[in-house]
Parts: C-alpha cells; sequence; structure tokens
C-alpha cells in the first residue's frame, strides 16, 4: 500500500477509464462464463420447470427439501467422505515420507520426483480408463496380485458393494501422492539449514531431526493441504463417471456424478441445480470453517513450539 | 587413526561402524519407499505403453513382459481409423488458443489489481478467489443453455475462452502476487517521462513478468489439453469433439481391439508428460505457489 502513492504521482496516470479498460476482459469474460453461470444454478434450484423450459416464477425451496431426504445423496456424499479418507490419511501421510526421502538427498531425487508427479499431467479421463481396463481384466491389478502372491485378495473391483466404493476413490488418491509430494518438498527445501545444523550440534538423530525441525517446518503447508483435500474430495467424480458411472445401483456414486445423473440422464434440472449448488456451498462452508479452525491450531502450536 | 590400542578408542571405532551401519539401513529404508512408490505410480503406465504395442491375445498371455514385436499399426490405427489425430489437432489448437487468451485475460487484470487501488477492488479479489471453489456442474447446465445463445456452443474458440474464464482465478493470483513484488523503479521513471497506462504495461511489466506468464501458460496448457467435461458438455458435432471427449466414444468401437486404445491413450497423455518434462521447473513452484499460498 505504501507504493501506492508512488505509482499514481503523475496526475492521469491510472485514470479510473484507464483502470476499467485493464479490469474489463478479464472481469468481462470470467463474469459471463463464470459468475453469471453460477447465479443461473441458484436461480434455476427454485423455479418452476416445464418441459425443459425454465418458467420464471418461484417455485418455493421443495428441491432443498428433497436434498434432505435423499438416500442417493447420502450414498454419494459417503464417497466422497471416503475420497477424504484416502486423501487425507493416506496420500497426504504418504507424500510427507516420500518428500522426507526426498529432500535427504537421495540420489535420482528428481527421476523419482517425475515418476510420482506424472499422473498429475495426464488427462483424469484417460487415467480413469486406463485404470477401468486395469481393474476389470485378468491383466491388470489382478495380474498383478497373482504376480506377488496376493491373488486370494482378488476381487470384482468394480461391481462389489463395499469395494466398488473404494475402489473408485483410490486412482484418485494414487494420483495426489505425486502432486502433494512436490508441495512438501518445495517447503521442506525451504526449511533452512541452519536449524538442521544446530539440532545436529545438539546431537539430535536422524528421527529427532524430522520432529522437531522437519515437521515443525512444513506445519502451515500441511494445514493446507488438509483444507484442499477437503475441497478436493468434494469435487471427485472423474474416476466414477468413466469408470462405472456410479454403479452398480448408485453405490459409487459421489455428489457430482449424482449431479450429472440428474442433470444430464434423467434431465431433472430443477434438483440438478440444487444438487450443484448444494456442493458449491458445503465446500464453502467446509473450508470457511476448517481453514478457521486450522488457523487457530497453528497459532496455538506455534505458541507452544 | 589407528587408536585401537586404548579402550577408548575401540569404542570410538566400533560406534562408527555402528552409527554407518545404521544409517547404510536407514538410507535402504528410505529407498525401498523411493522405489516401492515409484513402482506403483508408475506400473500404469508401463503397462500401458508396453500394451499399446501387443496384440489383443498377448496383453492376455503376458501382461509384464516386452511385445514380441512392436505393433506400431496400432498407433497408426489409433491415428487414422480411430481419428485421434484429427482430435488431437483439434485438442492442440483449443489448448493453444486458450493459452493466448489466459495471458491476455490475466496480466491485464492482474496489473490493475497489483498497481492501483480502486473501488470494489476487495470485492473483485473475493469474487475471483470465489472461482477455486466453484464446482464446474454448477456451471455446466447454465453454460451448456447459454452458450447456444451467444454463439460458443459447439465452438472451438468459445471453448477456448470459456477454458481461460475458468483458470482465471489460479492465473491472476499467481500473477498478481508476482507482480506485486516486481521492482517499481523503471516503471516509475517511464511514468516520469510521460508513458501512459498501456505503455508501462506493455514494454515494461509484462516483460518482467516473463517467469510467472510461462508458469501460468504452463498450468493453463495442461488443464486445456486434458480438460474433458466442459468439452463433452459444451460441444456437439463429431468435427468439434478435443482428444479427451473423443477417446471416450473410442471405447465402444475398439473395445475388442483395445491395444488402439491403449495407442490412443498413450498419445493423450505423451504432450502432457513432454511438456512437463520441459518445463518441470515452473509446474513445480506453480504448485508450490499455488499451493502455499492458495486458499
Amino acid at each position: 500500500m505504501s507504493k501506492k502513492g508512488s505509482v499514481s504521482r503523475r496526475p492521469g496516470f491510472g485514470s479510473r477509464a484507464g483502470i476499467a479498460l485493464f479490469l474489463l476482459p478479464g472481469v468481462g469474460t470470467y463474469a459471463v462464463f463464470m459468475l453469471y453461470p453460477t447465479i443461473q444454478s441458484f436461480l434455476y434450484s427454485v423455479i418452476e420447470w416445464q418441459l425443459l423450459k425454465p418458467v420464471w416464477r418461484f417455485e418455493g425451496f421443495h428441491n432443498y427439501v428433497q436434498l434432505l431426504h435423499d438416500p442417493i445423496l447420502l450414498m454419494a456424499l459417503g464417497n466422497n467422505f471416503r475420497a477424504w479418507v484416502l486423501h487425507a490419511f493416506l496420500a497426504l501421510p504418504l507424500a510427507v515420507l516420500l518428500s522426507y526421502a526426498l529432500s535427504r538427498r537421495a540420489h535420482a531425487a528428481g527421476f523419482f520426483r517425475l515418476i510420482y508427479y506424472i499422473p498429475n499431467v495426464c488427462g483424469g479421463s484417460i487415467l480413469a480408463l486406463i485404470w477401468r481396463f486395469l481393474y476389470t481384466q485378468e491383466y491388470g491389478i489382478n495380474a498383478v496380485l497373482k504376480l506377488v502372491g496376493l491373488g486370494s485378495i482378488i476381487r470384482p473391483w468394480l461391481s462389489a458393494d463395499g469395494i466398488v466404493q473404494w475402489a473408485t476413490n483410490f486412482p484418485q488418491t494414487w494420483a495426489r501422492v505425486g502432486f502433494w509430494t512436490v508441495v512438501f518438498l518445495a517447503a521442506m527445501s525451504s526449511i533452512p539449514e541452519e536449524l538442521y545444523e544446530a539440532a545436529q550440534l545438539d546431537g539430535a538423530n536422524a528421527w529427532r531431526e524430522v520432529i522437531h525441525v522437519t515437521l515443525p517446518g512444513i506445519r502451515g503447508v500441511y494445514l493446507s493441504a488438509n483444507i484442499m483435500a477437503v475441497i478436493g474430495s468434494l469435487g471427485s467424480y472423474i474416476y466414477q463417471y468413466i469408470m462405472t458411472k456410479g454403479g452398480p445401483l448408485h453405490r459409487s456414486e459421489t455428489v457430482m456424478t449424482y449431479t450429472l445423473d440428474t442433470l444430464f440422464t434423467k434431465n431433472d434440472w430443477g434438483y440438478g441445480s440444487t444438487l450443484a449448488v448444494f456442493q458449491f456451498c458445503l465446500g464453502a462452508v467446509l473450508s470457511l470453517l476448517i481453514s478457521r479452525f486450522a488457523r487457530k491450531g497453528l497459532r496455538s502450536m506455534e505458541g507452544v513450539s | 587413526m589407528t587408536s585401537t590400542t586404548t579402550d577408548a578408542g575401540y569404542g570410538r571405532r566400533r560406534f562408527a561402524i555402528v552409527s554407518k551401519m545404521k544409517k547404510r539401513m536407514s538410507q535402504a529404508a528410505l529407498y525401498s519407499v523411493l522405489i516401492g512408490w515409484g513402482l506403483c505410480a508408475g506400473y500404469p503406465f508401463y503397462w500401458l505403453i508396453v500394451s499399446s504395442f501387443k496384440r489383443p491375445y498377448e496383453v492376455f498371455s503376458s501382461p509384464f513382459a516386452f511385445p514380441k514385436e512392436l505393433l506400431f499399426s496400432n498407433y497408426v490405427d489409433a491415428w487414422v481409423l480411430a481419428h485421434v489425430g484429427e482430435m488431437a489437432q483439434r485438442s492442440l489448437y483449443v489448448t493453444i488458443a486458450s493459452g493466448v487468451f489466459a495471458i491476455v485475460l490475466a496480466s491485464t487484470v492482474s496489473y490493475a489489481l497489483s498497481r492501483f487501488d480502486f473501488r470494489g477492488k476487495g470485492l473483485l479479489s473475493g469474487f475471483l478467489s470465489m472461482g477455486f471453489m466453484v464446482p464446474e456442474t454448477i456451471r455446466l447446465l447454465p453454460l451448456a443453455i447459454f452458450s447456444r445463445k451467444v454463439g460458443v456452443y459447439d465452438n472451438l474458440v468459445g471453448l477456448a475462452l470459456i477454458y481461460a474464464a475458468s483458470r482465471l482465478p489460479f492465473n491472476s493470483f499467481l500473477l498478481t502476487a508476482f507482480m506485486e513484488g516486481l521492482p517499481r523503479e523503471l516503471e516509475e521513471a517511464a511514468i516520469m517521462d510521460g508513458a501512459g497506462m498501456w505503455r508501462v504495461f506493455w514494454h515494461i511489466t509484462l516483460p518482467l513478468s516473463k517467469p510467472a506468464l510461462v508458469t501460468v501458460t504452463t498450468f493453463q496448457v495442461l488443464y486445456s489439453w486434458n480438460e474433458f467435461i466442459l468439452a463433452l458438455m459444451l460441444t456437439k458435432s463429431f468435427e468439434n469433439r478435443t482428444l479427451p471427449v473423443g477417446m471416450m466414444m473410442l471405447i465402444g468401437e475398439f473395445f475388442t481391439n483395445f491395444p488402439v486404445l491403449f495407442a490412443a491413450s498413450v498419445v493423450g497423455i505423451i504432450p502432457g508428460i513432454v511438456f512437463f518434462l520441459v518445463l518441470q521447473k515452473q509446474v513445480v513452484q506453480g504448485v508450490a505457489a499455488g499451493a502455499l499460498k492458495g486458499v
């Protein structure tokens, strides 16, 4: 803010019209293709529909009442919850472990980082297609399991209730590990080397270094990773959409695949919009709550250490 | 060095050996973790690439082995018969166009946000960061209806513009932060010499922002090349199917001759990987910046 005066020192520079001209293309496009459709969906959820034609008359909140009694939505939320469980309790800890191993000057760290990150530069739809083959055919996952002597745990991954819910969520977790490894690696490399040297002078072993230097150093990033894990899990859909379409019998549905199904298969545009609005609001509320909670936690932790 | 005659020296040496062994063991543990996950992460890709050169029965009979002969014909079939070539060209077109749009939209907005105070700035930033939380499903139906009215339905340029708008929150977030950190001396000197906003932006701020522009474009390109659901819902004709959407339409057609499908998948993922290999530094920086400051 202190720089503000210096830039607009010359009269006429930074006029309102000039600023508006700079903002117009970006803000205009954003308003038209992001804000406007979002607001439309809010309206779509409370107006009357007749044969896929909007009748612009307020119809009340009965779509929202329906949300409360929707068993499929509940199942879908269950799968988003599973996505979060895998993300928060498998992907993030594994990424911390891998990034720690890489940060301790492992040979070929660049190579490993590359391999881990590759799923994140590939299209989710194509990865989902690959995983669909890996899951359903004898030559995929099942062949690997047989090879390592775990043939007994072979299951119908994409059709059995109780298994499909986890199987459809796993590839997303698999892809995310590399993403978070890169993030944590960056955070770890920004920890000053002096902290490690000081710990070594105090006679700390590798384990104590991890506990007292590495983990505290990535605490803030780890918390924002957890917030992003919540939002990301709420928005997961591509693997379910490509591999099972939410089936069998909605067992692997997520909120987003259920929304897509309601909107474009059942053509129930009012309720479909309601589901989308619900997801948006839930995500906003959750991330607000968590970030407030996390910041508080972070502050108190910093007070302690 | 050879202080083995005293007990203390003996103890020290034994301690050195033990700690060396411990170090070796912890090194081994670290490497086994790294390699273990490397196998998990890499296996699907190894399997995909190897299978894409095989005959269908060979995929079944020896899933891990290299192909007996490299069937490049799978790739020719994918490229020509399955129209993957056309689709890839189209995807490339959309990707490049969206990259150009993204640079124009994000750099102008970021210049205004990073250099001036104006009424509604906070509100604007708030609206932009809201975009991080908007799920694609909330936009799909209104976009599908509304895009028909304004002529961007089933239109690749329109799709590219929508892609640029979708990424604007991230792009402007990254660019604004970068521009705020730039030194101002050159700009101020130019302003004193009577240069207008446009000239300062075009001749000074934009060239200085090149590193951030590369990062932003990299992410935009990866996003646009891989984007699926918007392309699926906002295009209709075969002439406007991008690669990720077109691939899904091939599943039924090539379900028995799946190595062709695998070859098509390889074509779909190779550009992203090559792009990443070339611009690894920018990607890593962008990922870190987005995750460290985002949310």
